[in-house]
Parts: C-alpha cells; structure tokens; sequence
C-alpha cells in the first residue's frame, strides 16, 4: 500500500515529468505487477531532460538497458530512490534502429559504464559518450552479441521437440 | 596524502608511468585488471578493464527455457548464489503470479541469510589479506566451511546453488539442520570476540584503513552505489528495508550504517551485518511454519507477456532482474543489474590522490565479484 | 568424482634419453623433489578459484603435500586453469603460461576449463571451450566446481604422473625381474 510520503512524491515528479516532457506519455505503474511507480513513455529523445528532473529529486540511476524489438530499439532507464519509501521510475524510450541517443553521463556518471555496455551489446552509438568503446567483449570483436539477428536466439523448434 | 595539484603539470606528464594491477594478481577478487597512472606511488588516474569472465549470461537467457536459466544465475555471483537464486525465482513468480508457501519462504530467508555470512566471511578475510594479514583468512575460512557443510546437507552444492525453484523450493529441510544452524550461530558469535581481538582492534589495521578511500554519499548518488559500500557512507539503504520482499517485514533486524565513508566503516558495516543476519536466522528459525515447500507449478511454465523489475539484496548490494517475456517458453530478454558493476566505476573517482597501497585496501573493501560486473 | 589422468593414452618419456652417463638416478630425485614441493600459481578466473582457495585453507590443507600458492609465474610450477576461460583473457593466459619456467603443467580445474562446461551451447561467442585448446593440459580435475577433495586428487596424480616414468617405472621393472627370477 502507497504511504502518504509515497504517493506525496509521485505526484511531485509526475509534475515535474509531465512539465519537462510534454510530448511523452507519464503513467502510474502498478508496482506488485511490474515493479514500478511510474512508467514514462518517450520515442527518441528526451532522456537527458528524464535523467536531469530525476537528478534533482535525489534519485539514482539504477541501470540502464536496451531490448532488440523487431524495427525498433527500446532503451529502459531504471530511476529509484535510496531515502524514505521506495520509488521507482522507469523510462522506456523507443529509438530506431540507426539512431543515436544522447548520453546522460553528464549528469549521472555512472552512465558511462552503463552505456558503453549498451554500445558493447547492441551497437547503438552515444552522442558526445566521453568514453565509447566495447567493455566486456574483446576490443577487436566485430559483432554485437545481444542482437536478435547475432547467432542462435529463439531455439524454439528444438526446445518444443525436447518438451514434447 | 600528497597534494597533487601543487606539483607542476609539465614535470608531472615526465613521471607519470602506467601499472597494470591484474589480470593476474593476488589481491584480484577474480580477474581484475586496473591500469594505474601513477607519479610515484600517487595514482593520477584508475581505468578498470572488465570483461575477462564474460561469459554471456543475458545471451544464454534467450537461448534456454525459463528453468533452464537457473543453474546461470548462482553462477553470476558465485558468491551469493542462493540469493541470486531466490531473486530470479521470485521475480518469475511475480510475473506468472505464482503463490509461494510460507514454510518455503522462511527456508529461502534462512538459506540466503546463511550464504550472506559466508559471502561476508570470504569477503572481510579476502579484503584483510590483501592489507597483510593471513591469520584472519584462515579463521574465516574456518567458519565459512562450517556454512557450507550445512547448506551442502540440504542443497547438494557447497558454492553454486541451484536449491531455490518456482513455488517453493526443492526439498526441505530437517532437524538436524535447524539444530546445526543454531550450533554454529553460538559458534560464530564467539569467533566475533576473536576476529574484533585480530583486525577490529589491531593498530596497523587502524592505521590502514581510517580515512582511507573516501567515497562521499554524493559520489555514491552519482555512480548507483549499493549496498556496505553505500551504508559505510551514511545512507540506510537495503534492499529488505526499503522495499521489502519474501518474508523479511516479519522479522525485526536493523540496517547497520556508518557515516565516515571510508574502509574502516565498510568492514564494521559488514561485520555489523552478519551480527544482523544471524538474528534474522533464529528468529526465522523459532518461528519456522510447518506446510509444504513447493506450490504445485507446472513442470515447464507459460509466463504472460509484460516485463518486470525485481530488486533485491545481496551481499554486495542491490540486484535487479529486469525481465522482458513475450508469453512463449523462452525469455525475451533478462537484464541483470549487479551491484559490482557500478560499485566498481566509483573507483575512477575515489582512487585518484591516494597512495597505491591505499588503492588496494579501497579495492578490497569494496568487495567486488568480477563475474557478476561481466556477467 | 575422480580426476583423468589422460596421458595413459600415449607414452610420455618422462626419463631423459639414457646417456652414456647414467643421470636417470638424478632425474628421479630431481622429480620426487619437484613433486613434492609443486608450487601454483594464485591464478583463479572464476567459482572454482573458491573452491581451489578453500583446498588451501585449513580444512583440506594443501600445504602438508608441500604446495604453497606463489602469486608470480616465474615461481611456479604448476598453472591451475580454475574457471571459465574467455576470448579476452587468452592472450593473458598464453603470456602467463610462457612467463612460467620450465617445467612445468597445467590442470584445469572445472568443467569450464575441461570443455566449456555450462557455458558451451552452440551460438556461444564469449567462451573458449575448454583449456586444452590452448594449453597442453595434464590433468582434467572435473566437477561444477569440484571438491577441493577433488583438487587434491588432481594433485596427487599429477605427482604420480611426474614421477611414474621414472621410480614407479623403475620399481616394477625390478619387481619384473624378481619375479623371472624365481
């Protein structure tokens, strides 16, 4: 159940969010089935303006990560708090496949790591990353493993022999 | 601590050389390469290389069943693999919405519990060797054998777990483990006497490590810093407290925190935390529920399409499973958020302006698992 | 589970060449020395480094057999491959092994370092399945980790196979000959 503390600071950030994007979608997650307060929706820029509001309500950056979708690339920020109740905020923004999105190492440092991981993975590229080149794949490595086209992915045919 | 910023730039590029600390070195906590820039014996810059133990964890996700992913995940930090184990299986179980029985609860708490001592015991002996004493290693290791032998008793394994399963868990747990586990909590609580008479209290451990590798809670906002390396700086931050899961809101533990930041307050945090944990255990041992251990589950489960994030603590700090399912057999995509990984990073920050040595001791209390940065 | 010992397949000449001076009196002591002091490297990659630190460690005690862990390779005898072995890390490895004075064997400790245990599955990109892709491996200590027990009988039947073309050799050849004797 939402505390008072809880649902006082839901409110204040779904204003803020609301206020630095007006182009993007801002709704209240349901926390027992996904984990998360509030879930914001944005295609392809707007993160920095996410990650600055988060920055000054004292949230940190808890990871970032993407998911391979068939035409797209969907990048999830994952914001959390460390004081009071807990509060989570996710960011889910949909880029397309060559895009580049903006790095939020400005504001949060731990990003750097975070994104070169993305790099490392998927391939997609940071503007103005200060620090873009592969982490935990060899540096001469010339594919990008989490790629639903890069090797096997669904062995779905064989797993459905073995279950069958 | 030198001031670096009176010493002349120019003559400073003439004498910085650069040190590979790892991949091969004794004081790794696995394969851990640090390449120094050092003027002397200060470090000017730090630049972890991870990626040596990469061994594709989020790629073999996608490519096994849901069940098959749960011998990878006590193998991601091998460490803590039964809690690792818990976490995947409740955040499946969050997102099938499958009930898990009450006696299965309290035995997962127990089991993860007991592997947070001995991860605790391997991680504060590991740290106080690297700063020179051995004595202690040998101790800890001691009474982490004697962990082992009671979770090998009822799990099978004695490091990488794969006990805990959707609904419950394998088998159960008899008698004699209950009486074992109170035997060695007395045990362990006497060896407190003698480890605080070997490190707490010994002058050269003081010496190396008061003000030693600061990192303040700003840097921890910064970077994502959980876990001791974020209560030793002043934030009560943990994952049980804050956003409680499984049965941990029924038992009456405190988060132990210190507000100086440095190695000294990480090492009380984590002695403070094993104290917690042991209390943890007993209370969850009194109260033990009789019941079954496993909820009916199918044998291979169809989980809905959605995604999730699950939170939850280990010894190192805050993990997450951020679990993306399209409704088939087969995960989508299962992203693994480990504390190492950004525990690490902050080490760009903090090592700068300290002595090498001191590098080594922030190293160590750090208590990173290099597996889980590369997953 | 026990630990294969492999090169019970082909003969390995463990004797120097006999020379029209008789050094194989030598090159038995100098093994039984070898063996009975075989010092590791402190060299573990992933889970089964635990496993070979508590082999060490004073319940299983690895120094009564004379083994003491030398973190540099240039005071080491033996390179124990404990753990995963990946793309990144062979060029260490290989550097590692040739920094180690001769002679000198490798275990490879685990099923990762035998054939790529739980991590190998076709469309792997990360890993090399197994040591002996690399290395020429002398012992296979298999298990997920295995035992530091396990450990230890890997160690024994190195020191077996380090020395069985010389004393144990020797010794049945004159037990042979007792026997045609009578």
């Amino acid at each position: 159940m939402p505390t008072e503390g809880q649902k006082k600071l839901l409110e204040e950030l779904k204003n803020s969010l609301t206020r630095a994007l007006p182009e993007g979608r801002i709704t209240s997650g349901d926390y027992a089935r996904t984990g998360c307060h509030l879930e914001v929706r944005l295609s392809d820029v707007g993160m920095r303006r996410v990650a600055a509001v988060m920055k000054d309500k004292r949230f940190h950056l808890e990871t970032i990560t993407a998911v391979d979708f068939p035409g797209s690339f969907e990048l999830i920020y994952l914001y959390s708090t460390y004081y009071d109740d807990i509060c989570r905020v996710i960011a889910h923004i949909q880029i397309l496949k060559d895009a580049s999105p903006h790095t939020v190492s400005a504001i949060y440092p731990g990003a750097i790591w975070l994104e070169r991981e993305i790099y490392d993975f998927f391939g997609i590229r940071f503007l103005d990353h200060p620090d873009l080149r592969r982490i935990l794949n060899p540096d001469n490595a010339d594919y990008f493993p989490l790629l639903k086209t890069f090797g096997k992915t669904k062995l779905t045919e064989e797993i459905d022999d073995i279950l069958c | 601590m030198l001031n670096i910023k009176t010493i002349d730039d120019a003559s400073i590029n003439e004498r910085v050389y650069q040190l590979n600390l790892g991949p091969q070195h004794p004081s790794t906590h696995g394969v851990l390469h640090l390449l120094l820039k050092l003027d002397g014996e200060v470090v000017i810059a730090a630049d972890p290389i991870v990626g040596y133990s990469h061994r594709g964890h989020e790629k073999m996700a996608e490519n096994r069943i849901w069940e098959q992913f749960l011998p990878n995940t006590s193998r991601i930090d091998y460490l803590s693999g039964l809690i690792y184990n818990q976490g995947y299986c409740m955040a499946v179980e969050k997102l099938c919405g499958i009930e898990v029985p009450e006696r299965a609860e309290y035995i997962r708490v127990i089991t993860s519990e007991l592997n947070r001592i001995s991860s605790h015991l391997l991680g504060i002996m590991a740290f106080v060797m690297d700063i020179g004493a051995f004595t202690p290693f040998l101790y800890g290791w001691d009474d982490r054998e004697h962990v082992l032998d009671l979770l090998e008793r009822v799990t099978g394994s004695r490091l990488t777990y794969c006990y805990n399963r959707f609904g419950g868990v394998r088998n159960d747990i008899d008698q004699e483990f209950c009486d074992g586990t109170r035997r060695f909590i007395d045990r362990l609580r006497g060896r407190f006497k003698d480890y605080h008479n070997l490190i707490t209290e010994n002058i050269i451990f003081i010496k190396r490590t008061r003000g030693v590798g600061i990192i303040t809670e700003e840097t921890a906002l910064e970077f994502g810093v959980t876990g001791p390396s974020l209560r030793g700086s002043g934030v009560n931050y943990d994952v049980r407290k804050n956003e409680p899961y499984s049965v941990y809101p029924e038992f009456d533990f405190e988060i132990p925190v210190r507000k100086e930041g440095d190695v000294m307050a990480r090492y009380q945090v984590r002695m403070a935390e094993m104290e917690q944990s042991m209390n943890i255990i007993e209370q969850a041992l009194d109260n033990l529920p009789e019941g079954p251990v496993r909820s009916h589950v199918p044998r291979f489960i169809d989980p809905p399409a959605g995604d999730i994030y699950f939170a939850f603590e280990s010894a190192r700090g805050a993990v997450g499973y951020y679990i993306v399912s399209d409704g088939t057999r087969v995960p989508y995509r299962i992203k693994v958020r480990t504390p190492s990984f950004s525990n690490l990073f902050v080490l760009t920050r903090v090592l700068p302006g300290n002595f090498i040595a001191d590098a080594i001791a922030t190293l160590g209390s750090i208590d990173v698992v290099v597996p889980e940065i590369d997953r | 589970m026990p630990s294969i010992d492999r090169s019970a397949d082909h003969s390995v000449e463990l004797k120097e060449s006999p020379a029209i001076l008789g050094f194989a009196a030598l090159q038995d002591l100098l093994n039984l020395a070898r063996v009975n002091s075989l010092w590791p490297m402190t060299f573990g990659i992933a889970c089964c480094s635990i496993e070979m630190m508590a082999a060490g460690m004073a319940r299983f005690d690895l120094d009564r057999f004379g083994i003491i862990f030398r973190s540099t390779p240039r005071q080491s005898d033996v390179m124990i491959v404990a753990g995963t072995i990946s793309h990144k890390f062979v060029p260490t490895i290989k550097t590692l092994w040739e920094q180690m004075p001769g002679p000198k064997w490798v275990i490879a400790m685990g099923n990762c370092a035998i054939s790529g245990g739980p991590f190998a599955y076709e469309g792997q990109y990360a890993i090399v399945n197994g040591a002996d892709k690399f290395l020429p491996v002398d012992i296979y200590v298999p298990g997920c980790p295995p035992r530091p027990e396990g450990l230890i009988q890997g160690l024994l039947q190195l020191q077996k196979k380090i020395t069985k073309g010389t004393i144990d050799a020797n010794r049945r050849a004159e037990k042979a000959a007792r026997r045609a004797k009578k």
